[in-house]
């Protein structure tokens, strides 16, 4: 069956690389492994090797999983321009930001698993095997939006990917329901996430209307930065056309989501401290300590240095154009946002805890080292998707591979 | 591996939840020939943490506990006895005590009795199999000071030399068995549920251990268990019950749930027993001539954190005189 | 008549106020005299003598049935008859010498003695103030005299300790399992330990913000927070 063959030759194009590419998979595949060893510890022990305490119950690996979210559904932002609004640069450049989405999505859903107390009962939430409490649970939902949008962000390319390895051009009225269903698919995934820490009346400085707004806009900060400089990479490394224009896009985008977050920030800021009662407690505790702990202020003001410095960069005109400034503000924002969403946002939902209890978290060695191992697994599938769609979107992997293409070349690609 | 017989107590099941049963049934069945035929026939090696293959499997494929028919909680209840047998070396005694009917319970605590003793802590970790190294302990006893009601100025860790100290006062806080309670609504599978006698109740052998619950909780009374429980085998309470002080593995949520397996008998909760004030008071609260009822209508009553909305079944209450003598 | 005069009372007091609070000159004359305390009785002598049958303790309405744990088995010198058949009666309240037991009493600081709780010419029995006999194991009859609001909640279960279960019919502890009537004041004792941390983690160094009170601020430009050395 042609599928099969689909599936044969393009693994078969992953096997083609030069030496950076085998380099890169290789040092990812060791990370992995020595994060594979970690967990192993992780399950042997229990979750106390990691830092984390009745009092903060939820620290690393959910603070990764929340950004992770994030960037997943930030794959939304080239699919609008590309399907909707018919830019056909950012068309070209699609797929790439949907296997982004998958590499994310998987990433986020293993760091959860790796959180469980008791992972080898997560059939227990397979619906109707299990017993899943959806509606009610936002754990529950978030389980089913990861996984339709994971089904959503493999059932689209594949489909676009084999039509093109055919030789024939995807049937716009095919997939443009499933574009649209994904659409908002993703900004579900990212409020779902929000909604399950901002439900939580029992913890004020995530109960906030604000929360999900907040997650949005900063998901569209760390999600083109990141996308911005794999595009670039690709530029680089293989002869896939990535326009100047799409990466002008992605920065403006980056821009103004830049600048509604560190408004939304103030917004908390000004909230919380200008009659600062009992519930502002945690956000004392991240900005200032609080009872002479001070655990998280050089992390999270070095975030707001950082955020600053970027949307500073990204908002002058000359610097979001020059590539090294560009480059510099997306490292920046990308590392700014992951401390503010990650550790900056879970860590502090738990200090002080309900019965006024301060107890700080500090990640071990083991957590760290699972986490990369994770990180390392998701670049792994990102690189190896993003391979086979180059692949077969340049016209190497093609059913016939004697016949011309019959679809229209693409745009500034070498013929 | 005969079929699990329905509960014939239990509603009808519709179509598909025969379907998983057997499904299940069929798979611990396979599971536990494959591995006698591996391990030989009925030998109870000590393998996999100290269970033989055929309770692994049984225990991974065992269903919550909502939906177990009478059968499947009697093999549960027998695989938790075989596996504290083989873990801690004593009889232990496992039952599925059913609440009783017409029963609410509630509690109420004098805070102008508390002395602080912690009495109440030790009783609970003794009587429901706590880990004796672990941090779970189902009761914390805050120091206040007096004057406030600030639980963020409370110590948890006070230490003196004699308890009461001069110018505090003592608030107990454990799971408060809400009548709307966050964490029922926080979990994924289901693994924690309110009973009809208002208990809030955590299937161990369900959950995933995920601590969305704890998360949602606005008493921080739900614990989990980092690492494996520890207790002396000396110090085992033999007399258990499964939704109640069975002994839980690692990886699993637990807390308060009013010492089930004591209170359904018509026993006192352990933390009552142990209380040398009498501050403690425990009772039905459909019966109107309950000592808590008696409490709630003539007491200048609080609970914590009322304003969340979380019903709380846990009053506090003062030595305020009533009116009429 | 009475009702006017309390009603003029605060008028009277009115006129010694300070003159400066009177109403300045040229103003229309207020009726308002000042803040009236409303007396819960009334402070009159009865103008008929009013004589009622006295009111006399048959338990509280309501109250559930419970049994006590009997006393008389803890009560190492009981019965007291033992010796006391021999003694001589002595009313003169005064503290004990050669006595195995309590010499002097700790509860009440002064305001009775022994014979006033213990029957006299009946060592085995107690006593109310007025004078009936009341058995070891029904002691809370004796307590109950004085501490009334105490008893009312230890009859319905706001004070004191149950036990056996907590359904049926209660049973509890008397008064005096707890309380030593002869000594009553609490001792502070030791506490368990606190809680543990979780394996592996450290205590925490807090240093808490001292909360302080009112009279503990100083206000600026005082002393102390006094008011004294404002200028």
């Amino acid at each position: 069956m042609t599928l099969i063959r689909f599936f044969t030759d393009s693994l078969r194009g992953l096997l083609r690389g030069s030496r950076a590419y085998w380099i890169w998979l290789g040092v990812l595949a060791l990370v992995f492994c020595v994060g594979l060893w970690a967990y192993s510890l992780q399950l042997r022990h229990g979750l106390v090797v990691t830092g984390m305490s009745d009092q903060v119950s939820w620290g690393f690996y959910i603070s990764n999983f929340a950004f992770l979210v994030g960037i997943a559904a930030a794959a939304v932002l080239l699919v609008i321009p590309a399907y909707i609004f018919h830019r056909v640069d950012v068309k070209a450049v699609v797929q790439i930001g949907e296997g982004l989405a998958v590499a994310a999505v998987i990433c986020a859903m293993m760091f959860v698993l790796a959180d469980l107390g008791r992972p080898e009962r997560a059939w227990h939430l397979i619906p109707f095997i299990g017993r899943m409490n959806w509606p009610t649970s936002l754990l529950a939902w978030d389980v089913v939006v990861l996984n339709g949008y994971l089904a959503l962000n493999l059932a689209l390319p594949m489909y676009v990917l084999y039509c093109r390895y055919c030789g024939r051009e995807p049937s716009l009225k095919h997939y443009f329901p499933v574009v649209v269903l994904a659409m908002f698919w993703a900004v579900s995934i990212h409020t779902v996430t929000a909604f399950l820490f901002s439900a939580n009346s029992a913890r004020p400085f995530w109960n906030t209307a604000l929360l999900g707004p907040r997650f949005i806009a900063s998901a569209f900060v760390s999600g083109p930065a990141l996308i911005i400089v794999i595009l670039q990479v690709i530029r680089r490394v293989t002869a896939y056309p990535v326009q100047q224009s799409v990466i002008d896009m992605l920065a403006l985008i980056m821009t103004v989501a830049l600048q509604i977050s560190l408004f939304f920030i103030i917004a908390e800021l000004f909230t919380d401290f200008y009659n600062e009662s009992a519930h502002a407690g945690s956000i004392r505790y991240l900005f200032f300590g609080l009872d002479g702990l001070t655990g998280l202020r050089t992390w999270i003001w070095s975030a707001v240095a950082m955020n600053v410095v970027a949307v500073v960069l990204l908002s002058v005109h000359s610097t979001r154009r020059a590539p090294v400034t560009l480059n510099i503000a997306c490292a920046l924002a990308f590392v700014g946002i992951w401390i503010e969403k990650g550790m900056g946002l879970v860590v502090p939902g738990f200090i002080p805890t309900p019965l006024g209890e301060v107890f700080e978290y500090t990640p071990t060695a083991v957590e760290l080292l699972v986490s990369l191992g994770i990180w390392a697994f998701g670049a792994m599938v990102f690189t190896l998707l993003a391979k086979a769609s180059i692949a077969i979107e340049l016209g190497h992997v093609r059913a016939a591979p004697a016949k011309q293409p019959a679809g229209k070349p693409l745009p500034g690609a070498a013929a | 591996m005969e079929q699990p017989q329905p509960d014939p107590e239990k509603p009808a099941e519709k179509g598909f939840d025969q379907y998983r049963r057997k499904f299940m049934a069929g798979l611990v069945t396979a599971g536990a020939v494959t591995g006698a035929a591996a391990t030989g026939a009925g030998a109870a090696r000590a393998a996999w943490g100290g269970s033989t293959l055929q309770d692994v499997l049984g225990g991974f494929f065992q269903d919550n506990y909502q939906r177990m028919s009478r059968d499947e909680i009697d093999s549960a209840l027998a695989r938790i006895e075989r596996k504290a047998q083989r873990k801690f070396g004593v009889a232990i005694h496992c039952e599925d005590t059913p609440p009783l009917p017409n029963t609410v319970f509630g509690y109420a605590l004098n805070i102008s009795k508390c002395q602080g003793y912690r009495d109440c802590v030790d009783a609970c970790v003794k009587e429901n199999n706590l880990g004796r190294d672990s941090q779970v302990q189902y009761i914390r006893v805050l120091e206040m000071a007096k004057g406030s009601m600030d639980l963020e100025k409370s110590d948890h860790y006070y230490d003196p030399k004699d308890v009461p100290v001069d110018g505090k006062f003592y608030l107990p806080v454990q799971c408060m068995q809400c009548d709307d309670a966050p964490c029922v609504k926080a979990c994924p599978v289901n693994a924690t549920w309110q009973e009809p006698d208002g208990i809030v109740v955590i299937d161990y052998d369900w959950c995933i251990g995920c601590r969305y619950c704890m998360t949602a909780c606005p008493y921080q009374a739900r614990h989990f268990n980092w690492t494996e429980p520890v207790i002396p085998a000396a110090e085992i309470n033999p007399n258990t019950n499964y939704l109640g002080n069975r002994p839980r593995p690692k990886g699993v949520v637990e807390k308060c749930h009013f010492c089930t397996q004591r209170t359904r008998k018509g026993q006192q909760p352990a933390c009552q027993e142990a209380c040398p004030t009498g501050a403690r008071v425990f009772g039905n609260l459909l019966d109107p001539n309950s000592e808590i009822r008696y409490i709630l209508a003539n007491k200048s009553v609080f609970r914590l954190k009322e304003e969340l909305g979380t019903e709380p079944k846990f009053w506090y209450y003062t030595d305020d005189l009533p009116a009429q003598s | 008549m009475a009702w006017a005069l309390i009603a003029a009372a605060p008028a009277a007091f009115a006129a010694t106020a300070d003159a400066a609070a009177a109403a300045p000159a040229g103003a229309a004359s207020s009726g308002y005299q000042g803040p009236m305390h409303r007396p819960l009785r009334e402070n009159q002598p009865p103008a008929v003598p009013q004589p009622t049958e006295p009111e006399v303790f048959s338990g509280y309405v309501g109250a559930p049935a419970f049994t006590v744990t009997p006393r008389k088995q803890h009560l190492a010198l009981y019965p007291c008859s033992q010796c006391h058949k021999v003694l001589p009666l002595n009313t003169t309240p005064r503290k004990l010498v050669n006595a195995p037991h309590q010499a002097a009493l700790q509860h009440g600081k002064g305001r009775f003695w022994c014979l006033d709780c213990h029957q006299g010419n009946d060592r085995d029995m107690l006593r109310t103030v007025g004078g009936a006999k009341v058995d070891f194991d029904q002691s809370y009859m004796v307590c109950g005299q004085c501490h009334s609001a105490r008893q009312r909640d230890w009859t319905f279960g706001a004070h004191g300790k149950r036990v056996a279960g907590w359904q049926g019919e209660r049973e509890i502890y008397a008064c005096t399992h707890c309380h030593d009537p002869h000594n009553p004041v609490l001792q502070p004792r030791a506490a368990s330990k606190p809680p543990p941390l979780r394996a592996g983690l450290e205590p925490m160094k807090r240093v808490p913000e001292p909360h302080l009170l009112p009279w503990q601020r100083t206000l600026p430009g005082t002393q102390n927070g006094t008011a004294a050395a404002r200028p």
